[in-house]
């Protein structure tokens, strides 16, 4: 589906993750919770990163910024590169920098992400202040400014007010505000709609098509919601088990899906028409991160594969290859994976929007 | 409850977004009827060290005396007396420019801009009128005796306070009016040295209040401080720093203070600091909690998120957040300090006499040896039990007040 210009396309991305490995030292040992995490975001894309609780997704994002705690948590190997600037080995000070400024982070629970003491002004203008050279009445210009671009009305009043004056769509607008006032490059929207209702995720979700396409801005969209997915992301990269399993832009990957697993993801979603049917469950849980199995560590839920692939399943973890043009996946009983090369997963894919397909 | 009954005029648009954090705690603190009464009778006792030399004093407000109009009450004032009056006519001062303050602003930073400015008006004056007072006023001291006066006629035209009894004026002992029954002269008796015993009672007050809030300050400032960085600083710190706080709390408080009253005798002072220096434990262990929970929150995850810097997430944004419970540890502090001084002074080695104090009226009341005075027991008992009661109440009403799981009841 996705055109073979854009897979070539010789732009710089923003942002390169590569064969990430966040481990957290715990009592029992250690705790893989990523474990090889690669991929690619351009400017004014969105990238999901999908897969179920506990799969990684929170902790690869918080890893960008290094916002894991360590100790208990520990680099233990990969890159960052924030257009071409490695991230993992930058002394705090210039990271502080980064953080808000280059890279903005807009967290799930919009509720507790506010501080209740105080103003929407206050923590809007302490991060303005800190990362542009702007007077007073200059920052309140300027979160006056972002509170109207999020839809908030009135914003000069709103700047006077407490998080608890709010609603949670609203205090999630304000988040945005907040992250979106400093001009970053790169957003990672962690779940951003997960804890608020239908009508408020679509909302929010659109002002952030419409934001990015007036600043350009690439989105690193962290979600579990499929429905999100198809209608925001421009690539999507499916996470198991602290492993991306399967990458490839969203067209490709929800008409030909791969991977058993999201196989079995897209198998679980309802589908409107579709009546006197149980919803379809993947069986057993995700192995725990203290100690994943030798193999793939879908082996165990999977019922594709048989025989002789089954074995060299069980044995051997299979890597992220791309089996066909900008599509990569990890799976050893997918035709044609043993030829497959090892590329780092890019794809530089946008799909049409809707004014751009307008004028076509 | 009434706000059902009778419709209230609908706030205007400014007044109903102005509630911040603590107006909306306060509020709800209000509602309770006992944590009015409480905070009312904090207020009154508060009102009452202030102008306790207005309201039992020996030395009559005006009297011809050698054919002369005397001020003996105004003269006799203390620089102590003074300072409280000056402070307690600025807070009064405060509260009522606050009201008017938060009247007339709709905005939440025009508001906070004026109270700043007001606040600081209000410091200068209390700073400059405090070095005033100890720099050019002294004390007076009166030795006439204006009861014995008037009683062989020499005093004319003589007003006198309310209860016309200082806390050390005391009757002659010709009188024989030592342990005197309560009687129209001396509404609750007098105590063994003929002094009475409604005006020691009173100015008890000075001492309750200075001792509940200035040790509990010292202990507020340690705890903090202390709490704060073990909180912070997880791990070996942490670890290390709360066996020591282990053994602060191991010290027992009591033999302390008899230790060090007996070696450098007795000093209100003293037993303040030595109070404040061994109960901060408690308010550094809620708020070294309160910090491992705030670190955990997602709005310091977002401060961090969004670089600032650490002073500014430790101390803009966690610090505030993690207040909260201390206040309420404060004023149950406050209400064991105010035990713990009448304990001692009840055992003699509280504050110094003449200095009253309920423990120590209380102390006169039950010497085993001698006879049971309950004119001299009820009234102090009843007032030390009130205080802590009352102490508590407020401690109760406000942590119910920052409950957040009644919050969402509203």
């Amino acid at each position: 589906m996705s055109a073979p210009a854009s897979i070539t396309s010789p732009e710089s991305p923003l942002l390169e993750v590569t064969n990430l490995q966040t481990y957290f030292g715990t009592e029992d040992g250690v705790a893989r919770a990523v474990d090889g995490v690669s991929f690619t975001l351009f400017p004014r894309q969105t990238l999901a990163l999908v897969g179920e609780s506990g799969c990684g997704k929170s902790v690869t994002s918080m890893s960008i910024l290094r916002l894991v705690q360590t100790p208990p948590g520990r680099y233990a190997g990969g890159s960052i590169r924030y257009r071409g600037r490695e991230l993992l080995n930058l002394p705090d000070k210039e990271m502080q920098k980064v953080r808000g400024g280059q890279i903005a982070m807009i967290f799930q629970e919009p509720m507790t992400s506010l501080n209740p003491v105080f103003t929407i002004g206050d923590q809007i203008i302490e991060a303005i202040g800190l990362h542009q050279k702007v007077d007073g009445a200059q920052a309140v210009a300027i979160a006056q400014h972002a509170l109207q671009r999020v839809g908030i009305s009135d914003p000069a009043r709103r700047l006077q007010e407490y998080p608890h004056q709010m609603s949670g769509g609203m205090k999630q607008r304000v988040m945005i505000a907040m992250a979106l006032a400093c001009q970053p490059q790169v957003l990672i929207a962690d779940e951003p709609t997960t804890a608020l209702d239908v009508t408020i995720q679509a909302q929010i979700l659109e002002l952030l098509r419409d934001l990015q396409e007036s600043s350009q801005m690439g989105i690193l969209l962290i979600t579990h919601d499929l429905g999100v997915v198809a209608e925001n992301a421009d690539v999507v990269a499916v996470m198991y088990a602290g492993k991306i399993v399967e990458y490839a832009t969203v067209y490709e990957l929800f008409d030909h899906p791969l991977h058993p697993y999201t196989k079995g993801l897209l198998a679980c979603v309802p589908r409107l028409g579709k009546e006197g049917q149980r919803l379809f469950t993947i069986p057993g849980q995700v192995p725990s991160p203290l100690q994943y199995p030798l193999g793939c560590r879908f082996a165990a839920r999977c019922t594709e594969c048989q025989g002789a692939v089954r074995e060299r399943e069980l044995r051997e973890n299979p890597p992220l290859r791309e089996v066909a043009p900008g599509h990569w996946m990890a799976t050893w009983s997918a035709p044609g994976f043993a030829d497959a090369k090892e590329t780092m997963p890019s794809l530089s894919f946008r799909r049409p929007r809707v004014a751009a397909a307008r004028t076509a | 409850m009434t706000e059902t009954a009778t419709p209230e005029p609908l706030p205007a648009v400014g007044e109903a977004r102005l509630r911040t954090y603590w107006a909306v705690v306060w509020r709800r603190f209000n509602r309770g009827v006992l944590n009015r009464v409480a905070r009312a009778w904090v207020l009154v006792l508060i009102a009452l060290a202030v102008l306790v030399p207005f309201l039992a004093n020996g030395s009559p407000y005006t009297a011809v005396l050698d054919g002369q109009h005397h001020y003996p009450l105004l003269r006799n004032l203390t620089r102590l007396d003074w300072l409280l009056l000056i402070c307690g006519a600025l807070v009064l001062a405060g509260a009522l420019v606050h009201r008017q303050l938060v009247r007339r602003h709709a905005e939440v930073d025009e508001l906070r801009s004026a109270q700043v400015r007001w606040l600081a008006a209000g410091l200068l004056v209390a700073a400059a009128s405090a070095a005033g007072l100890f720099g050019f006023y002294h004390d007076y001291l009166d030795t006439r005796d204006y009861h014995a006066l008037q009683r062989s006629g020499q005093l004319h035209e003589a007003v006198f306070a309310p209860l016309p009894w200082g806390y050390k004026d005391q009757e002659p002992l010709e009188l024989d009016r030592t342990f005197a029954y309560p009687t129209r002269e001396h509404f609750l008796g007098t105590d063994g040295n003929g002094r009475d015993a409604l005006a020691r009672l009173l100015w008890s007050s000075r001492v309750v209040l200075a001792i509940g809030l200035i040790s509990e300050v010292i202990a507020l400032v340690i705890g903090v401080i202390y709490g704060s960085l073990m909180g912070y600083f997880v791990g070996r710190v942490d670890i290390l720093g709360m066996r020591f706080v282990e053994v602060v709390e191991a010290i027992p408080t009591l033999f302390l203070l008899i230790t060090f009253v007996a070696l450098y005798g007795r000093n209100l002072f003293m037993l303040m600091v030595i109070i404040g220096l061994t109960s901060w434990t408690g308010i550094a262990r809620f708020v070294r909690a309160e910090f491992l929970r705030i670190r955990q929150l997602d709005y310091v995850a977002a401060a961090k998120a969004a670089g600032l810097p650490l002073r500014s997430i430790l101390f803009r944004h966690m610090l505030p957040n993690g207040l909260t419970p201390v206040i309420v540890t404060f004023t149950f502090g406050v209400a064991g300090a105010v035990g713990s001084e009448s304990v001692l002074s009840f055992l003699g080695i509280g504050v110094e006499p003449p200095t009253p104090s309920w423990g120590s009226m209380l102390n006169e009341a039950g010497n085993p040896a001698e006879t049971f005075r309950w004119w001299l027991a009820i009234a102090p008992g009843l007032l030390i039990f009130l205080t802590v009661f009352a102490y508590n109440i407020i401690g109760e009403g406000l942590r119910d007040a920052i409950d957040p799981r009644l919050n969402k009841m509203e």
